[in-house]
């Protein structure tokens, strides 16, 4: 008897379930459609092949303009890992956050390559964009080694020696047997290469030369820690660029990224909610009485845009608050910009909400629509990842999205410390803030045609 | 279709004698046709009840009188305004007391009162005063600071009430307002309901209970299938002929006689007979003009 009542419980359990569309949305299209979404940008679609690691632009400033050096640019180019990006100040593009790396030939690389020298580029990172930055040491050291192993082969064994204080006596056969086993190694590199066995488990430096050659976390068995070892052995330096701050306050590029992510993504599901009270008072009633007082209609819709707007600004400041205070989130010197970016970014997000909740015909339809929606403009947007490390027309899809601009003000003030305008050393944040004020404007005046269409009439 | 007259000015419609003037409404959802070409005059102070099956039009009725839903059709007259030219004018002429509980179950009881007062343009000392008479019209002074969410059933209908009261409107309309009451609680209605209509209101009252209609309104207006098939005072409903060929014939017993027995007689020989008192009641006539077949509403509530 007991079974018999359970398994009516359970066909009634499932008839109730297939029958909610809501239900099976969060059941079934939700997962799928985001598990596509981080599929895509994270890994690419279909294809059981090697995976491969999307192109990088790297910033290449050639101070020297020598032939050797511009020979170096086009092995650069015809690596065919990166695209290169030949540009007069690497550095400042770094800085501003516009490229997660930059290299720069130094003067005189052409005369020291000549006298058989090893001459030393700089490869500048942002460690905002740890992932490119790494993914570009990755795919720049074997071009390193591949172009300038000829010519400065002689050199790195010279190096090599100086660095085992190897004495006088004997030294050429030595050079001589090195250079035989490295030409064996980037024969090696050749054929792992060939093979699509990817590079992992490097440390791009301090490792020890060649590594240990186990402890490779994918379990292939090809825990090979050439690419940590190179850049020293190569010539490249590798310089970190902080932003500079006034009153040395420490900053960390994860939490800079983890409060705009959140105060980005989490105020919008927040937004959306409270946008959500719209359906709520019409499904109880109240939205009608509303509608009875003399000074209705659009000052219902204004006054939900208000109300969820001064909920924004206080989650955002208990949030920027709570960084500040425990993670060191510079918010102080950048009270004004982010007091802007923080009010554009409220109205924009008020806005969509507002077009969510007038959209909708249900609570229900519009719980599941916006939930899609916010986390696949979260992913798409650079809120769960950096967009850098997506596909080309991935980024280029984050456009289109308002997370993706409320990420790039929220990163350049907290991050690169940038200004409202533009300097001489940085760019502003005034486009994205535009971006962001035209797209709420835009998304409210919908929502007030919606409003009318839907709520304010028979 | 008779034309009614243009009288958009707010003091000029004052002035009529009509508080509601419909003529050939029409309203549609779909293929549905909810309001079918209806008539319907309210004079100033008087109490109509709008009585209908389900889908009958009652709602669709009362929504478009009150400026929330517009007309496929038709000439409407509210208080000598058109709703959906003067609606702003209208809102604050007119209450309107829902079917739905529409309150704010996280707000108290004063909170709730004070903001709808607020919307209808009170303010300071007034909406203060207004406040305390709502509380004390539906009997909740003493729980004016406890939230809407836990009061009963009966505490929200009569705080629902007294919610489209508070700006003293000229014309209420009441759409079931007692629906799932306590009797004590449904008397407490009752008796707003006729003290604001012996203050001069008009009211135009929807329900499904007879006997609600008996006791408030001075005439009766039953629809069925979105037109109004009777209108009257409820002897003139009585004396319809549809009325009398519906409740059949009447067979006076002498006092003191066995009336089940009589019936039971009846019965046995062949007769349909029942047991009533002398006059034909409400729900009889109800009956009789709309018939006794099952009406499901299936337009969503919008009739």
């Amino acid at each position: 008897m007991t079974l018999k009542t359970a398994l009516a419980l359970v066909r009634k359990d499932l008839r109730l379930f297939v029958r909610d569309r809501t239900a099976l949305f969060f059941a079934i299209v939700l997962p799928i459609g985001l598990a596509s979404v981080m599929g895509t940008a994270l890994g690419g679609s279909g294809g059981g092949g090697p995976r491969k690691i999307k192109k990088v632009t790297i910033a290449v400033e050639d101070r020297d303009g020598s032939e050797e050096s511009r020979a170096f640019v086009e092995t650069l180019r015809g690596s065919g890992d990166l695209r290169v990006e030949v540009v007069e100040d690497a550095r400042r593009l770094v800085a501003n956050g516009d490229r997660a790396g930059g290299l720069v030939i130094p003067e005189g690389y052409g005369r020291g390559l000549g006298a058989g020298d090893v001459p030393r580029v700089t490869l500048y990172r942002d460690p905002a964009q740890q992932i490119a930055s790494q993914v570009m040491v990755f795919q720049l050291a074997p071009v390193l080694m591949q172009g300038m192993a000829g010519s400065m082969g002689a050199g790195m064994m010279g190096r090599m020696l100086d660095m085992l204080s190897f004495p006088s006596a004997g030294r050429a056969e030595a050079e001589a047997a090195l250079r035989t086993s490295f030409d064996r190694v980037g024969a090696i590199v050749d054929q792992l290469e060939a093979s699509g066995i990817e590079w992992t488990g490097a440390s791009e430096e301090g490792d020890a030369p060649g590594g240990d050659g186990e402890g490779d976390d994918d379990g292939d068995g090809s825990g090979f820690d050439l690419m940590g070892s190179l850049p020293g052995f190569l010539g490249l330096d590798v310089e970190d660029l902080e932003p500079e701050r006034d009153g040395g306050i420490p900053v960390s590029a994860g939490a800079s990224h983890a409060f705009a992510a959140m105060a980005v993504m989490m105020l919008l599901f927040n937004l959306v909610a409270a946008a959500g009270t719209l359906q709520d008072e019409r499904a109880e009633g109240t939205l009608d009485r509303l509608r009875l007082t003399p000074a209705a209609g659009r000052a219902v819709l204004l006054g939900k845009m208000l109300v969820t707007m001064l909920l924004a600004g206080c989650q955002l400041a208990v949030l920027f608050g709570f960084g500040a205070i425990v993670f060191g989130v510079p918010v102080g010197p950048n009270a004004f910009e982010l007091a802007v970016a923080s009010f554009v970014w409220a109205f924009a997000a008020s806005a969509l909400g507002l077009l969510f909740a007038t959209a909708c015909a249900t609570r229900k339809q519009m719980e599941g629509l916006s939930t899609l929606v916010i986390l696949g403009m979260s992913a798409v947007g650079g809120a769960w990842f950096p967009r850098e490390v997506a596909p080309d027309w991935f980024q280029t899809v984050g456009l289109v999205t308002p997370v993706a601009w409320a990420m790039d003000a929220y990163h350049g003030i907290l991050w690169y410390d940038k200004g409202l305008l533009a300097t001489p050393e940085k760019d502003g944040v005034i486009v994205p803030i535009l971006v962001l004020a035209g797209a709420g404007a835009a998304m409210f005046a919908l929502s007030l045609r919606l409003y009318r269409r839907r709520f304010d009439s028979a | 279709m008779t034309q009614l007259e243009p009288n958009p000015s707010g003091a000029a419609a004052s002035a009529t004698t009509a508080a509601l003037e419909v003529r050939g409404l029409v309203k549609t959802f779909g293929e549905v046709r909810a309001v079918d070409g209806l008539d319907l005059t309210v004079r100033r102070g008087e109490s109509i009840g709008l009585l209908g099956p389900n889908g009958a039009g009652k709602t669709t009725t009362l929504r478009i009188l009150a400026t929330l839903a517009a007309p496929d059709s038709g000439d409407v007259r509210v208080l000598g305004l058109e709703p959906r030219v003067d609606g702003a004018a209208l809102r604050g002429r007119i209450g309107v007391v829902p079917q739905e509980i529409a309150l704010y179950g996280g707000l108290t009881a004063a909170e709730n009162l004070s903001f709808f007062g607020e919307l209808s343009g009170l303010a300071g000392a007034r909406l203060a005063e207004r406040v305390d008479w709502g509380l004390e019209t539906a009997g909740l002074t003493e729980r004016r600071d406890s939230r809407v969410a836990g009061f009963s059933g009966g505490m929200k209908r009569r705080l629902n009430l007294v919610a489209a009261l508070l700006h003293e409107p000229e014309l209420v309309f009441l759409d079931e307002p007692t629906a799932g009451i306590d009797p004590q609680s449904r008397n407490h209605v009752f008796e707003q309901v006729e003290a604001i209509h012996a203050a001069g209101a008009t009211l135009v009252y929807t329900t499904h209970q007879m006997g609600e209609v008996e006791r408030l309104c001075d005439r009766i207006a039953i629809m069925d299938r979105g037109r109004c098939v009777a209108d009257g005072s409820l002897d003139e409903l009585r004396a319809l002929d549809a009325v009398q060929r519906g409740a059949g014939v009447g067979l006076r017993l002498p006092p003191g006689a066995d009336l089940e027995r009589a019936a039971r007689l009846l019965r046995e020989n062949g007769i349909d007979a029942e047991v009533r008192g002398a006059d034909v009641d409400l729900e009889t006539i109800f009956l009789a003009l709309t018939g006794r077949a099952l009406r499901d509403d299936d337009t969503d509530g919008e009739r």
